[in-house]
């Protein structure tokens, strides 16, 4: 059995390399091996690094891609996913036809029949209950001019701010995060950071499996100076562990105890840059005990209030390592031992945070407090010195943040809440003023909870899978299979899926190469492709599909170009974000090159943001200028925020503390990775990693059979003992991406009150032998 | 137990059979192909830090653009 293991793995780690390695190339080899493909640029389709890859393609078919070497963020390099691009459009099962639901089955329609269905269902819903009876659930995988079409059309043109992208699920807390603190989202560093810093503190951040090119850039820079540091703060050991010189283990929610005991720490000791803090920064508080969101209706506003550096002492000052040591887990000298690192002047220390920090009921805590300890010693706009949050999707920066596809934004870091900007996109538009409402419209959390209690008459679902994603999944399923005449469901997507399963009439999607498009990575790169591929069969853009139903609507003013509907929707878009910051570069120059950095201005990218000379908006007089943070008179915020417990905690019916995300080969729900059959051998299921004491105290070895349960459902999985990832005692790890085992019908549906982000990280399950 | 593991490991041009003779040289490792850019590498190795110190010396070779993990999975009987 052992043998036949080892030999399977070391079969699938030849396959996987092998594959990897024909991807490889130089761009003199690529022009030199092969010059009958045609070769073009594109970001990877998958996640939020933004890695650049030259694109192969016959006769209108991808058949090479390999590393760009001349994209600044990977310079060559892929990663296991991302060499094998190609596969991931050909699987057998693409949707090739518009189809719609007959009872149990599907019959397939024409383009026509379809559009007109989904916009008479879109219309009939409006006139009967109102522009806010339907909703439209996207992504952070739309391109921008997906995003930018759907937003136009939901806020301008329906007169509904129901729009929300899966990006809720990923980066909410992020966005919340960054606009409390510095007043605009999105990071003043870049990757080039990563490439200059002598200390990375990885808050719950796999980096290795979850963005293998950058943390080998991570590694690139320890190789090259000894005295490099890698701090893994985590609660469970990865292979980012295996590289790091420190891992701390922690309890779940224990991070928001060890920012806190920093902070204390910092103040205590004096190792604070008290000038840069009183020329640049301003202190606050906000409500405590805001709840976990789990109610239908949950509401919550926070109330900050000003505080001086005295009284922060005193907030602080109950986190002694001692006391952080009792909360988090992590011994109190290494509390210590992490804030004399924050408070060493000559260290430039970088915070690197994804997951495991946004997915938290306290996410935005956490993100202010990760802000507040390098505000409190200046590491903050020097190259290597910064904090840097990651991004989990392709374009969750670049559509759902700086388009606005949230249900509370617009364009260019405008708000519905504000007057002015609705005014402002109004004009762009040249839609009547009042158009825009002023209410944020529903959050994800919350727009799946209208559906299941019947408010949501239409949702229009693209690119996304969320009927494997929300947590505490059951709930949402089977309400709309159980009552399947409450809503009409449309969803757009490249393969079936769980989400198409349910949905009423299915709408076959062109996928990465095969339209036009924009992306935005985690460093603020806008990155732009051209179609190179042929769609399968009838499959059309997305962006395609919501003009043409937005035309059978009325609404097709909206979208008056003849032609280049991409070139015309991001010059439209990019107009919103000139002036004040946030400037995208122009669609001629992006063709031109593998992405650039924002804000572009006469045609030159930004590295570094809020610092002279490399941002041209900040004030060559300051160290930084804070220049989005208006309203607190362009000062970065230092938030006190307090260690609060998680929604639920393991008792003795549900022992065990549950943790669900990513492996390196496969991305979220595993779709399109799970067609590729190189990743598939190399992990084709899901697994539950146990710690090795839990599993001999309960009698189970590598590959028991056993069942997972929480208060809200259950699922079976096999016993993964010491493989890639090792739980603490008392803690579980499961992946998501075998949409065969909805982990999330175990999932909780608590969120952070302030960014209303779900927490995948943190419930209480127990376990039986199946 | 022994971790398994592969990586892509990309060369300067000119000095694939410098490093073709010093992956050979390491303990637990496998060619499982090479090209001009490079080698697919499969590392077996007794412990994570074993695994990761091979790892480490691999990419730290001048010859080596880089050396990525595109696979890793383990602990199984050796």
């Amino acid at each position: 059995m052992s043998t036949s293991r080892r030999t399977f793995l070391k079969t699938a780690a030849a396959a996987t390399a092998t594959a990897a390695l024909a991807g490889c190339a130089t761009t003199e080899a690529v022009n030199a091996l092969d010059t009958s493909l045609t070769w073009g640029k594109a970001p990877c389709r998958y996640c939020g690094t933004g890695c650049g890859v030259l694109v192969g393609t016959r006769d209108g078919k991808v058949e090479a891609v390999t590393g760009d070497p001349d994209c600044g963020v990977n310079k060559g390099t892929l990663c296991a996913k991302g060499y094998h691009l190609p596969s991931m459009l050909y699987g057998e099962d693409r949707l090739t036809k518009p189809l719609l639901r007959k009872g149990d089955s599907y019959e397939e329609i024409s383009w026509e029949a379809a559009l007109d269905l989904a916009a008479e269902k879109f219309k009939a819903a409006v006139d009967s209950h109102g522009p806010g009876s339907v909703a439209m659930y996207g992504s952070g995988q739309w391109t921008v001019p997906e995003g930018y079409a759907a937003l136009k059309w939901f806020k301008g043109g329906i007169g509904t701010n129901n729009i929300d992208p899966n990006a809720r699920l990923c980066m909410a807390s992020a966005v919340v995060g960054f606009v409390t603190t510095f007043g605009s989202d999105e990071p003043m560093g870049c990757y080039d950071d990563l490439d200059k810093s002598d200390c990375y503190v990885l808050w719950g951040n796999n980096m290795a499996e979850m963005h293998p090119v950058l943390f080998s850039r991570v590694l690139a820079r320890k190789r090259a100076a000894s005295h490099v540091k890698i701090i893994d703060i985590t609660t469970r050991r990865t292979q980012t562990s295996d590289y790091a010189d420190e891992v701390l283990m922690m309890k779940p929610q224990g991070d928001l105890a060890i920012a806190n005991g920093i902070a204390r720490w910092l103040v205590a000791n004096d190792r604070i840059d008290r000038e840069f803090i009183a020329d640049y920064c301003t202190l606050r508080k906000g409500k405590t005990n805001p709840g976990y969101g789990m109610e239908d209706g949950f509401k919550f506003k926070d109330k900050p209030e000003e505080i001086d550096l005295e009284e922060f002492a005193q907030l602080v000052d109950e986190y002694t390592p001692e006391r952080v040591e009792e909360l988090s887990g992590v011994p109190a000298d290494k509390i210590v031992m992490l804030a004399k690192l924050f408070g060493a002047k000559h260290i430039k220390l970088m915070s690197l945070w994804c997951m495991g920090v946004n997915q938290h009921v306290r996410g935005t805590w956490m993100n202010n407090l990760i802000y507040t300890v390098h505000l409190l010693t200046g590491k903050i706009g020097v190259p290597g010195s910064t904090p840097f949050s990651l991004t989990g999707q392709p374009s969750a920066c670049g559509t759902a943040r700086e388009v606005g596809t949230l249900a509370h934004a617009l364009p260019g870091g405008r708000v519905v809440m504000n007057a002015k900007h609705r005014e402002e996109c109004e004009k762009h538009w040249g839609v009547e003023a009042g158009t825009i409402p002023a209410k944020p419209g529903t959050h994800t959390m919350a727009m799946f909870r209208a559906l299941d209690r019947g408010e949501i008459k239409v949702m229009w679902v693209q690119v996304t899978n969320p009927f494997v994603t929300i947590p505490n999944l059951r709930r949402y399923r089977d309400g709309k299979k159980d009552r399947p005449d409450d809503s009409f469901l449309i969803v757009s997507d490249i393969y079936p899926t769980p989400t198409t399963e349910l949905a009423d009439l299915i709408l076959p999607s062109a996928g990465w190469v095969e339209k036009t498009g924009v992306f935005g990575n985690s460093e603020r790169r806008t990155q732009q492709w051209d179609q190179m591929a042929t769609p399968p069969g009838e499959a059309k853009p997305d962006v395609w599909q919501t003009v043409e139903v937005a035309k059978r609507m009325g609404m097709g003013h909206l979208f008056p170009w003849e032609e280049e509907l991409e070139k015309n929707l991001y010059t439209e878009y990019r107009g919103l974000t000139l002036g004040h910051g946030k400037d995208v570069a122009e669609w001629d120059q992006l063709k031109q090159v593998s992405g650039m950095r924002w804000p572009v201005v006469n045609g030159k990218e930004t590295p570094y943001r809020y610092v002279a000379p490399y941002d041209p908006y900040a004030d060559p007089g300051k160290r930084i200028d804070f220049y989005g943070a208006k309203k607190t008179g362009g000062r970065a915020v230092i938030w006190f925020r307090p260690w609060e417990p998680a929604a639920e905690e393991p008792d003795n019916e549900y022992p065990f503390w549950l943790c669900t995300g990513r492996v390196l080969e496969h991305w979220h729900t595993g779709s399109m990775t799970r067609r590729v059959p190189e990743l598939h051998r190399a992990v084709p299921g899901a697994y539950c990693e146990m710690n090795s004491a839990d599993a001999t105290e309960l009698g189970f070895v590598q590959g028991s059979k056993i069942k997972v349960a929480s208060r809200r459902g259950s699922v079976e999985l096999t016993v993964s003992i010491r493989e890639r990832g090792t739980p603490q005692r008392g803690h579980l790890f499961v992946p998501f991406f075998d949409e065969s085992i909805a982990i999330n019908d175990v999932t909780l549906d608590a969120f952070c009150p302030m960014s209303k982000e779900p927490d995948y990280k943190k419930c209480a399950v127990k376990v039986e032998r199946v | 137990m022994s971790r398994i593991g592969s990586l892509v490991v990309r060369v300067q041009p000119g000095s694939h059979p410098t490093v073709l003779s010093r992956l050979e040289a390491i303990p637990g490792v496998e060619i499982a192909d090479q090209t001009a850019e490079g080698f697919a590498v499969v590392l077996e190795a007794r412990t994570a830090k074993q695994q990761r110190i091979r790892h480490e010396e691999i990419a730290g070779w001048p010859e080596v653009i880089e050396a990525l993990v595109v696979f890793q999975s383990g602990q199984v009987e050796a």
